[in-house]
């Protein structure tokens, strides 16, 4: 049987039964489901949450349940591909080296193919599509996979990209200029064509990782879905597109459509990963045509600024094989929630000489154009807690010595610092002692077999020790 | 911090409150927004808060 969403949430909740809730008392889309979310967030915690009962933005009760958090966090990720905390990232380049192809079914053969709507029969309003933050319009598409072919070779290409339902049958998508989808608007705009173009919502998390992972133009992504996936993504034929346009059979819903040229609408403000809202656009009008979907589907929505483990992650392993190439005493990559998962990147080296951390630090920032800050540390540096890389910073740098600064850099449009076009200046810091045989003062200690015989267990009472509060419990 | 500013304001007549889009709106041959409150459309001059320094 193909791996789907729902063999991925059976495993997980066999695997880890307390982190999967089900919410059955009735909510709204509009900013409840959110607030659930920041709820968890506040705890560190990111569940993956099924609500059963969601009332949709026209006060109806929706057929359908929503499940959030499915990329969650990083044990989601690890789990998905069958990794580990630590290695998740780099498993996941790994696996992009060896591309498996798709393999076309039948339509009786496709669970996506249960339940087809076309045209008037189309409401889009009846999803229960989540409205995130007040600011934005309404209700967003946020885990859907918009995904269009080039014109040149018919290659895939498939991205997270958010979609404000804006009517029953129409959404309007923001597809950055710099990303693959966009240039294949271009392209068939240019030639004053229609671009078909689906999304597909709802699927096993190793093929989002995978038909996600960042590729050269005319990759095709589904052959990464395969490869991180590790079996062959499953496609059929479209129903409005033509039979030459391939849909994943074993996805939750397609929805196709077409984006005809110069219909561009406003779109956003959108609150998204920085933790801030994106400004309104003139985004292109995708024109539903169809919508495809399971007897008994399940709607995913990604929880654009709230937790952003997933994109962080992604860009881990491409950051590390960067450095690698420069720098092979590098150890880990962590680009921490802190840095809204795109802006700040930490790398762990075993330093054998002390140019290591600049050249590490040119190489992490142009291997990816989101990261905005690179923090370099040495191997007794735990790169997963932010407050020991702060310390690696105050006690291990000095600035007019250890800084790299690069103005006038590519860099996220939706950092609020940055200038139109998103062009930004990076910036690296080497927070690492001096190479050896230098010498640098000693890190405080107790004995290692005190440190290993002391549990505070045997001290304290179990009851006072579960009542001590956090330092910043408030 | 610096002052750069990229976004361009303005205020629903009807609602009254405040959103703000991107530079380029203001070049497009259409230069609409959207209140997203109430969703009405309007002229981006008709509604424009402020003249940010162009950069």
């Amino acid at each position: 049987m193909a791996k789907d969403l729902h063999s991925f949430l059976s495993d997980y909740s066999k695997a880890f039964p307390t982190d999967v809730i089900r919410v059955s008392k009735p909510i709204s889309v509009r900013w409840e489901c959110t607030e659930i979310a920041r709820k968890f967030e506040r705890q560190n915690k990111f569940p993956l949450i099924v609500f059963e009962k969601l009332i949709t933005t026209e006060g109806t009760l929706s057929d359908f349940p929503c499940v959030i958090n499915v990329l969650g966090d990083r044990r989601k990720l690890a789990f998905a591909i069958g990794s580990t905390f630590e290695n998740v990232a780099i498993d996941w380049r790994k696996r992009c080296d060896n591309p498996i192809p798709p393999v076309l079914v039948k339509r009786k053969e496709s669970p996506v193919k249960e339940k087809v709507l076309k045209g008037d029969e189309v409401n889009l309003l009846a999803l229960p599509t989540l409205h995130h933050h007040e600011m934005d319009p309404g209700p967003y598409i946020t885990a859907g996979m918009l995904t269009t072919k080039d014109l040149e070779q018919g290659a895939y290409n498939t991205s997270f990209q958010r979609g404000f339902i804006a009517g029953p049958r129409e959404i309007r998508c923001y597809i950055s200029p710099r990303t693959h989808n966009f240039y294949n608007l271009k392209a068939f705009h240019a030639q004053g064509r229609e671009m078909p173009v689906i999304y597909w919502v709802g699927h096993h998390p190793s093929v989002l990782m995978g038909a996600h992972t960042r590729a050269s133009y005319m990759e095709d992504h589904y052959h990464m879905a395969g490869a991180v996936s590790g079996e062959p993504l499953r496609l059929v034929s479209s129903e409005t597109l033509g039979d030459d346009f391939l849909v994943p059979a074993d996805a939750e819903f397609v929805i196709e459509g077409i984006m005809r040229p110069n219909a561009f609408r406003p779109e956003g403000p959108f609150g998204e990963y920085p933790r801030y809202y994106g400004p309104q656009r003139h985004s292109p009008v995708f024109e539903v045509t169809a919508v495809t979907c399971r007897k008994e589907p399940l709607w995913h929505s990604f929880m654009v600024g709230i937790n952003n483990n997933y994109g962080g992650t992604q860009e881990e392993g491409t950051i590390y094989a960067a450095v690698k190439r420069v720098v092979p005493q590098v150890q880990r990559v962590y680009v921490p929630v802190s840095g809204s998962g795109r802006f700040h990147a930490y790398i762990q080296l075993k330093k054998t000489h002390d140019g290591q951390p600049k050249e590490a630090i040119m190489a992490a920032l142009s291997a990816s154009e989101w990261v905005k800050h690179v923090v370099v540390v040495d191997d007794d540096i735990d790169i997963y807690d932010d407050r020991l890389v702060l310390w690696a910073i105050a006690t291990r740098s000095q600035w007019d010595r250890d800084l790299v600064v690069v103005p006038g850099c590519q860099g996220s449009q939706l950092d609020p610092t940055s200038k139109p076009g998103g062009i930004s200046t990076k910036a690296g810091i080497d927070a690492t002692k001096p190479a050896p045989p230098k010498r640098f003062p000693f890190r405080l200690s107790v004995p290692k077999e005190v440190e290993e015989k002391i549990k505070l267990e045997d001290f304290i009472d179990a009851e006072a020790l579960s009542r001590v509060p956090g330092a910043s419990d408030k | 911090m610096n002052e750069e500013i990229r976004e361009i304001w303005f205020r629903c007549p009807d609602c009254k409150r405040d959103c703000y889009c991107e530079s380029e709106i203001e070049d497009s041959p259409l230069p609409e927004v959207m209140c997203p409150f109430c969703r009405k459309t309007f002229l981006l001059p008709d509604v424009r808060l402020d003249r940010p320094a162009r950069l």
